[in-house]
Parts: C-alpha cells; sequence; structure tokens
C-alpha cells in the first residue's frame, strides 16, 4: 500500500479539524443563546434522533416487509414503482407539515402562507396515486402481452 | 441474548440497498450539501453580524439572491436524502457490542451529533421560512452554533470512514455487470451479510431470510431513484418563491413571488412593526447626520434631488426573492451633502424590535445603486414596504433593506 500513509494524513487532519469545528460551534452556542435555552436544545436534538429511530425507522421497516410480501406475488418492478411514489409522497408531505402548522396559527400578514396547504397536499397524494395506478396498470398489461404471445423460437 | 436479538434485527432489516456503496452515493450528496448550506450562511451571518474589518462584494446585484436561495433550496432537497441515507445505515444501529474500543466511542458520538444536529437544522430551518417558530430556543443564534457543530462533526465522520469511502467511490468497482452491488468483503466497510447463527437464533434468521427479496438491482435502483426524485420534487414545489421559471409549480412555498402590496411580499408590515402612525405622519422628516454638517429633508426635499433608478431585488434570509424597479435618492449622494462619502452609516428605522437600527458598510454606501427609495414599481412606496423611505442596496439580505428610515448616522 504506496497511497496507506497520505490517507492517514488526511484522516488526522479531517478528525482535528472536525474538532476545531465543534469548538467552534460551542464558543458560539455560549456566545449567542443564553443556557436556559440549552436544555431546549439538547430536548430538540435527542428528540429527533428518537423520533427518527425509535418511531420513523421502524415503520419504514414494517412497511417495506408488507410490500415485500405483495412484491413476490406481484412483479418486483410494481412494488418498485409503489414506493417510489410512498417515498415522494411522503418527502411531499414532511415539506408541508409546517405551512399546514403555520396556517392553523394564523399567518403573520397576508403574503406570507399564500396557498391552502392541506388542500395541496391532498391534491399531491391525488395525483401520485393516480400515476402511481397507471404505472403499475401499464407493467401489467406490458406482462400479460408478453407472456401471452408466442415466444419467436 | 440481546446479540442474538439484534442480530435477528439486523437480519430483518437487510436490503440489497442497504450497501456501503449507497451509503457513499447519498452521502456525497449530502455532504456537498452541507457544504453549501454552510457557505451560503456564512456569508448570510457575515453581512448582519461583520467581523472587524469585513468587506463584502455589492456586485452581482443578485449574489445574495442566489446564495440564500441556495441556502433554503438546498437545505429543502436535503430532507429527503438524511432520511435516505439514515434508512441505508440504519442496521447499523443495532451492532453489538455497539462499541470495541474507545475511538469506536468517539466515532459514535461524532455520527450522534451529526445526526441530531442536521435534524435541527433542517427541520428549524424549514419551519422558519414558513415564519413558525416551534422550537423553545432562539433561531438565529442556535442555527449558527449547529451549523459549525455540523460541519465538524461531518469532517470527523469523513475522516473515520475514508477507507470505505474510497473503496465505494467509483461506480466500476461497486456493481457487478447484471446491476446488483457487489458483496461487502472484510474492511471493506459495515453492512456486511449476517453470518449464519445456530440453534434457535439460526432457525428464526432462515425464517426471515426466507421471505421474498427483490432482485439486487431493482432494490439499489428503488432507493437512488425514490431519492433523487423525492428531492426532486420538494424543490420543484417550492423554489418558485425565487425561481420566477418554477412559480406556476409553487404550490408548498410559504410565498408566492408576485403576491403582496405592488406586486411584492412583505416580511414585516408597518402594523407589525408599530410603524403605521410615524410613518404616515405629514410632519416625517429624514435626518442625515454627517462628519461635517447634518441635513434635514423632508419628502418634497428627497423628491427634489435627483432621483435614480435602480433594478433590484428583494431577497428574504426566509429563501424567497423578488425583481423590483426602485427609483429615490442615492445613498452617495445624501453623503456628499454632508460630507461623509466613503464612510459608513447608522441606519436607524421608526421600527421597533429587531433590525430597527442597521449599519451601511461603507462599500454598500458607495455604491451607485444604494438608494433611499421613494417609489417601487413606478408608484409611490406601500407603506408595508417602507414609505415614505427605505433603504434598498444591491446583495443585501432583506432584514437589512431598512424600511420607515428615520435617520442616517455617520459612524
Amino acid at each position: 500500500m504506496t497511497r496507506g500513509r497520505p490517507i492517514r494524513v488526511v484522516r488526522v487532519v479531517l478528525v482535528g479539524l472536525g474538532a476545531v469545528l465543534i469548538a467552534i460551534g460551542g464558543g458560539a452556542l455560549v456566545v449567542g443563546v443564553p443556557t436556559r435555552q440549552w436544555s431546549g436544545i439538547l430536548l430538540w436534538l435527542a428528540g429527533a434522533v428518537v423520533l427518527h429511530d425509535a418511531l420513523f425507522a421502524p415503520l419504514v421497516l414494517i412497511g417495506s416487509r408488507v410490500l415485500r410480501r405483495v412484491g413476490a406475488r406481484v412483479s418486483w418492478l410494481q412494488v418498485a414503482v409503489v414506493q417510489v411514489a410512498l417515498v415522494v409522497g411522503a418527502a411531499v408531505t414532511l415539506i408541508a407539515i409546517p405551512g399546514i402548522a403555520a396556517q392553523a396559527r394564523g399567518a403573520r400578514n397576508p403574503s406570507v402562507l399564500v396557498f391552502p396547504y392541506a388542500l395541496h397536499l391532498g391534491v399531491a397524494w391525488a395525483a401520485i396515486g393516480v400515476l402511481t395506478a397507471a404505472t403499475v396498470l401499464v407493467i401489467a398489461l406490458r406482462r400479460r402481452r408478453r407472456e401471452t404471445s408466442p415466444s419467436v423460437p | 441474548m440481546i446479540g442474538s436479538s439484534l442480530s435477528l434485527l439486523r437480519s430483518a432489516l437487510a436490503s440489497p440497498a442497504r450497501h456501503p456503496r449507497t451509503a457513499v452515493v447519498l452521502g456525497r450528496l449530502l455532504g456537498l450539501g452541507f457544504l453549501i448550506c454552510f457557505g451560503t450562511g456564512l456569508l448570510s451571518h457575515f453581512l448582519q453580524d461583520p467581523l472587524p474589518g469585513m468587506a463584502f462584494l455589492t456586485r452581482p446585484i443578485w449574489l445574495y439572491r442566489l446564495t440564500q436561495g441556495l441556502h433554503v433550496a438546498v437545505g429543502t432537497a436535503l430532507i429527503p436524502l438524511l432520511l435516505a441515507k439514515l434508512w441505508t445505515v440504519y442496521p447499523l444501529l443495532f451492532r453489538w457490542p455497539p462499541v470495541r474500543s474507545v475511538g469506536g466511542v468517539l466515532e459514535r458520538a461524532a455520527i450522534a451529533l451529526l445526526v441530531a444536529a442536521t435534524f435541527v437544522q433542517l427541520a428549524t430551518g424549514l419551519t422558519d421560512t414558513f415564519q413558525w417558530y416551534p422550537q423553545p430556543f432562539r433561531f438565529r443564534e442556535t442555527h449558527f452554533a449547529l451549523a459549525w457543530a455540523l460541519v465538524g462533526a461531518l469532517a470527523i465522520h469523513v475522516g473515520v470512514k475514508l477507507p470505505v469511502i474510497i473503496r465505494w467511490w467509483r461506480r466500476s468497482r461497486s456493481v457487478d455487470a447484471a446491476g446488483g452491488l457487489l458483496p461487502v468483503g472484510e474492511g471493506e466497510g459495515d453492512l456486511r451479510s449476517e453470518p449464519r447463527a445456530k440453534g434457535v437464533t439460526g432457525m428464526l434468521q432462515r425464517s426471515i431470510d426466507r421471505a421474498p427479496t427483490p432482485p439486487a438491482a431493482v432494490s439499489r435502483r428503488t432507493a437512488i431513484v425514490g431519492t433523487g426524485l423525492a428531492s426532486f420534487a420538494v424543490v420543484a414545489l417550492t423554489a418558485g418563491e425565487t425561481v420566477p421559471a418554477l412559480a406556476p409549480i409553487d404550490v408548498f412555498a410559504p410565498r408566492l413571488v408576485r403576491s403582496g402590496p405592488q406586486g411584492l411580499p412583505v416580511n414585516r408590515t408597518a402594523a407589525q412593526a408599530n410603524a403605521n402612525r410615524t410613518a404616515l405622519d405629514p410632519a416625517w422628516r429624514l435626518t442625515v447626520q454627517g462628519p461635517e454638517r447634518s441635513v434635514v429633508l423632508s419628502l418634497d426635499d428627497l423628491r427634489g434631488m435627483t432621483q435614480t433608478d435602480a433594478g433590484l431585488p428583494i431577497a428574504c434570509v426566509e429563501g424567497w426573492s423578488t425583481q423590483a424597479q426602485w427609483r429615490g435618492v442615492a445613498v452617495r449622494d445624501l453623503a456628499a451633502l454632508v460630507g461623509g462619502q466613503g464612510r459608513e452609516w447608522l441606519v436607524h428605522s421608526f421600527a421597533t424590535g429587531a433590525y430597527s437600527t442597521t449599519v451601511l458598510q461603507r462599500e454598500f454606501a458607495a455604491d451607485p445603486l444604494t438608494l433611499v427609495a421613494l417609489e417601487l414599481n413606478g408608484s409611490v412606496l406601500h407603506v408595508d414596504h417602507g414609505y415614505p423611505a427605505r433603504l434598498i442596496s444591491p446583495a443585501r439580505p432583506g432584514v437589512l433593506q431598512t424600511k420607515w428610515l428615520r435617520s442616517l448616522v455617520v459612524r
């Protein structure tokens, strides 16, 4: 390994640099944020990880195991299309939530929160559903045609 | 007992797409995104709070519009990317024993900080653009501090994982002819297949493994295409608040480019800023206090001076921006009136609260396009846009484009 040494140097530099940057972040926190708010920050940092690791990720696991069972009976391509649709739908839902929540509390002025976010989210899911159903159907039809057409020797 | 339960859990989580190569593909995009957000964020921060001796570019006029638009759009795109990256490496959470050395403890601590800080940055960043502040701490100062911690933890993470990153960087060394990912060998990273267990654990493991598994190539492409489309969708459906070409499909952004008085969104109205009474008072005057003399100017005095036209965007820290046509008196003409050319100014507003006094650095004060604006898009300023007079300058955040001007005082 001729390049082992330079890589080790790069790794040491990166870890050292990281420690310095984290220290700067700590300094910025001390200077900029009152100490009584630190517990709130800690709570949010820990809460975000728990929410993901103990709730979101297990739900995704259960969902994907269910889809796999279905996938064995239909086609994997169709399952893949449904999975992609669910991922896109989930992402759009995540970015729509702040709009819906903020709107429920009332906009600060008429030029902010300009859309009916809940309605738009519903429309987005409907559009994703229609597109997904159409794609799944097309895949099924093509498969059936291939299966019924006589194979060319 | 714990070890074998966790081993079963990892078996259940196994997927052909949960692979170091996927982690590298998503990770390098995330890393690039973090650096873009960090760089643009620092620019925005220092424009508002410059360190002594700092000077800024005033051209191109759309510089801040670009950097802050990128900051918010890239940050939005990172939400699906982050979740996909965590999905890829999720089985590693259940490694047993959790750590094997002091270095391992530090490594996992850096990852914990990285993941936690990223979640909080993306979540509070997004809610901030909607002017919703659910967090029990100051947004701006915390966002700034956590940004440093995040890139620091990222540097440590990259440093630790560098050999694995290098191993799986190239597609040609990662994917077989059929499109599936190559098996992970000894020393080529985590996420290796579970070793066969014996006894009851082995039986359970075999029953989990009997569940059908998608073909490796389909699994890999689903993960990448799903993440890519999700990131693309969240940006496409929100970036219209700053990219005019995307405005027709802007359906989830907090703003719409042309909504608001005179075709321009408003961040804080005159009523919100308690500026209504003073702004609409006929006795309103602008005081310009220079090193040689001071002048007190009425609205008619200002209208009687040489008027300058400037096409400049309003670009908000919240990520929206709109180009507009402004007309008023150039700040450098006012400076010349009181012998304050080339100087730095304190800008006072009648508004109350944050940013009611700001600093106009000398490079912006000297720029011929920096105006005390009296008109917007061809008519007198609406009171929510700062009537009777507001500051407008190129390449600066909207919060510094002070509305309801009271005085300019040389520093």
